[in-house]
């Protein structure tokens, strides 16, 4: 059984799915195999060793996220019986049940969101993309925005030092950092949106068609997996609705 | 392939005035063409219409006359991208790199797999067009850790590895040291058989190495268009708008003598 781009899209794509769907201990028992999927299993690996931990720290950061969601809805969701008193604060079960539900289903779709993206390149995407018939301009699009948040952090850098140079008051109180917060947000988004223009047309001037079109569509040939992957989690999510 | 403009003029909207005007030109196959001229002249315009991205991108422009490329003519300009045929190097050579290979060799390779190139060829073909250009020790290096001017190669290689038949450079020389100049000057020359080069650039020093044709632009309109001899008899006349100063006093002995200009010329930039 081949595990390419397509299986690996259906795979995230099916887990994303259920995240809508199934209870939170389910939700959150895929975690770990998420993270063990991520190390272990080829498919699945990241492109980088940078990655790798970018992964892992994403999931650190949506595990605080989750914890900080239940904790915040136990407090304020007055429903069901308090369970816990901390000094004049009631934590009700109500709440953190429905935290729960929604830290589960953020956990459940950022990591399956994330294990495509760490592990596939954005070449392999592009032409998985092409092949299951997307048109040019939307993968085109899609490129572009991939490559944007790329190089998102590195540009904010370059015009945060560039408006500090200018002596915009980037480093200073909190209010003065927000009124320069906007002489960093429009010269990001201006040069973002003409870069993206022309590098659009420089995709074409080499010749870019949404896809390699003679690059074998090895990956393809995964789309019995993928098909399989997809039947059986609908038939998995349609048997737990009617068991429900 | 020969490329003729006839009384071509672009604007970029209706209310907008021409950014190219009335240019009327020929280059036979296989020659080399410097547009030359200074920021604003419209340089990059006349290379992005001949390319077929000016009427593929800007569609409020507004075009006239008529750009033929081999034995098709399009009035205005061509409408569509017309790669492979013709290969067009953007200024920002950080634009023309993909994004989806993280690889020089991958990067060079971009343009002929979406052209359809056998693998085995394709390797091939990478191979010598980055020796073409000198990059080879760049092969597994990342394309966006790389310095302005070795980018400028590796569009340089890429482009060379699709064998266009015409092939358009807009402003080349841009970011590159002494050496790489060097080193394009010998490519281009050793293009000139089988492609039609057409390479824009504010700097003589390029253009006179390598062009046998040359256009001067001056706020879009044409104020010279000839061969060699020519251009450089009137150099004078262009030096309100292009840096002659170093080549006026160079050029009258050239005529006098005789002398082959590349070889001199080239001594004198210290190039070679």
């Amino acid at each position: 059984m081949r595990f390419g781009t397509a299986s690996k899209f259906s795979f995230s794509f099916a887990l994303a799915l259920l995240a809508f769907f199934l209870p939170w201990q389910v939700s959150l028992s895929f975690m770990p195999v998420i993270v063990l999927l991520e190390i272990f299993l080829s498919p699945f690996r990241p492109l980088s060793a940078g990655a790798h931990k970018k992964f892992l720290q994403f999931i650190g950061y949506l595990t605080f996220l989750g914890v900080l969601i239940v904790g915040m809805n136990g407090l304020l969701l007055k429903s069901g019986e308090v369970v816990l008193r901390l000094l004049w604060f009631n934590i009700y079960d109500g709440g953190i049940e429905f935290g729960l539900n929604v830290a589960s289903r953020l956990l459940l779709l950022s990591s399956a969101i994330l294990l495509f993206f760490v592990s596939t390149p954005i070449k392999m995407l592009a032409d998985f993309l092409g092949h299951i018939g997307l048109s040019k301009k939307i993968v085109t699009i899609i490129l572009l925005a991939t490559f944007y948040l790329d190089q998102l952090p590195q540009r904010i850098t370059q015009v945060f030092w560039a408006q500090e140079a200018r002596g915009a008051p980037v480093r200073s109180n909190i209010l003065q950092r927000l009124k320069s917060f906007f002489s960093i947000l429009a010269p990001l988004t201006l040069s973002s949106l003409v870069e993206s223009v022309d590098r659009g047309m420089a995709l074409q001037l080499r010749g870019f068609q949404g896809y390699a079109s003679l690059s074998q569509p090895r990956d393809l040939q995964d789309l019995k997996t993928a098909f399989l992957i997809v039947f059986s989690s609908l038939l998995a999510l349609l048997s737990y609705l009617i068991w429900k | 392939m020969e490329i003729t403009l006839d009384r071509f003029s672009f604007h970029y909207a209706p209310s907008q005035q021409d950014v190219v005007s009335g240019i009327t030109m020929g280059i036979p196959k296989g020659s080399c063409c410097a547009v030359l001229g200074p920021t604003g002249a419209g340089k990059t315009t006349l290379l992005l219409a001949i390319s077929g991205a000016l009427a593929a991108h800007y569609s409020s422009g507004v075009g006239e006359g008529e750009i033929a490329i081999g034995p098709k003519v399009f009035r205005p300009m061509p409408d569509k991208i017309l790669f492979p045929e013709v290969g067009l190097a953007l200024q920002e050579s950080h634009l023309m790199i993909s994004g989806l290979h993280e690889t020089v060799r991958g990067e060079v390779g971009f343009s002929l797999e979406n052209i359809g190139t056998d693998t085995k060829v394709k390797e091939e073909k990478i191979v010598l067009a980055m020796e073409n250009v000198g990059i080879l020790h760049l092969a597994e290096r990342n394309p966006f850790m790389l310095s302005g001017g070795e980018l400028q190669r590796v569009v340089l290689a890429a482009l060379l590895a699709v064998q266009p038949a015409v092939l358009l450079l807009d402003e080349p020389s841009n970011s590159l040291d002494a050496e790489a100049t060097a080193m394009l000057v010998r490519i281009l020359r050793g293009l000139h058989k089988n492609t039609t080069v057409v390479f824009s650039d504010h700097q003589l020093d390029l253009a006179i190495l390598v062009a046998d044709r040359f256009l001067v632009l001056q706020d879009g309109e044409m104020v010279f268009f000839g061969e060699k001899k020519p251009f450089l008899k009137n150099l004078e006349q262009f030096k309100g708008f292009l840096p002659v100063d170093q080549w006026s006093k160079v050029i009258p002995q050239l005529s006098r003598k005789h002398a082959p200009h590349i070889r001199l010329l080239s001594r004198l930039l210290e190039i070679r």
